[in-house]
């Protein structure tokens, strides 16, 4: 099934991108999915530590399982206010 | 409780906002805060900050805190304005009212309110640095990068 990812942030240019998408098992956890977009894009793998994932409008643990046209969204901590 | 809730790429019209405060009987606070953009980020002078939002994610999240915000305090109202886009240093970037009945929980409010977006709504800032003319004064140049 295929889910959408988009970046933001300086995000967009560790991945020069701003939005892909990804193929990934029915049943698929997000950590899995995140795994999938480390390895394509290597230079988030330093920002490992500092990534927020949305799945949605929604912040979501590693262990939620996606679903076909979901939207995850990730980037660095957010700085409004 | 009544909530307003705005990103705009617009200037943030304070006196405006100020001249639409409805304020009811029974409350006896009105705060209201203004962050502005600073000219040093970090160690670096700048020009503006550029904001970036994930618009959709941003209102939900505000959301989210104001209904937990609702619960934890009497709130009457609040109104919250932040701005998208450029905003140039000696501009206000955040503008956030509170009004309830009392002092104590408005000031509580308001600053868990400020607080908790820092982590939680999808706002990020670009700086924008200042550009750098000075004067060498061995050689009596200018220069600007």
């Amino acid at each position: 099934m295929q889910v959408r990812v988009q970046f933001f942030s300086y995000f967009k240019d560790l991945t020069e991108t701003s939005t892909c998408t990804l193929d990934v098992q029915e049943g698929c956890r997000l950590e899995c999915a995140l795994e999938d977009i480390r390895s394509r894009f290597p230079k988030l793998e330093t920002m490992r530590r500092c990534t927020l994932v949305a799945v949605g409008l929604d912040y979501v643990a590693k262990d939620h399982i996606l679903q076909e046209g979901d939207e995850i969204s990730l980037f660095p901590p957010v700085q409004g206010g | 409780m009544k909530r307003s809730l705005k990103l705009t790429h617009e200037p943030i019209d304070e006196a405006l906002l100020q001249a639409q405060r409805e304020v009811g009987a029974a409350s006896g606070a009105v705060l209201s805060f203004s962050g502005w953009v600073r000219d040093m980020e970090g160690e670096a002078r700048i020009a503006a900050i550029d904001y970036e939002g994930y618009e959709k994610m941003a209102y939900h999240q505000f959301d989210l805190l104001l209904d937990q915000m609702e619960k934890q305090w009497p709130i009457e109202s609040i109104r919250l304005v932040h701005r998208l886009g450029k905003v140039v240093v000696n501009e206000p970037s955040l503008w956030v009212e509170v009004v309830a009945p009392h002092r104590l929980e408005a000031f509580e409010a308001l600053m868990w309110l400020i607080d908790s977006m820092k982590l939680k709504v999808p706002i990020w800032k670009h700086p924008i640095e200042s550009p750098i003319t000075g004067q060498d004064e061995d050689h009596g140049s200018s220069y600007s990068p």
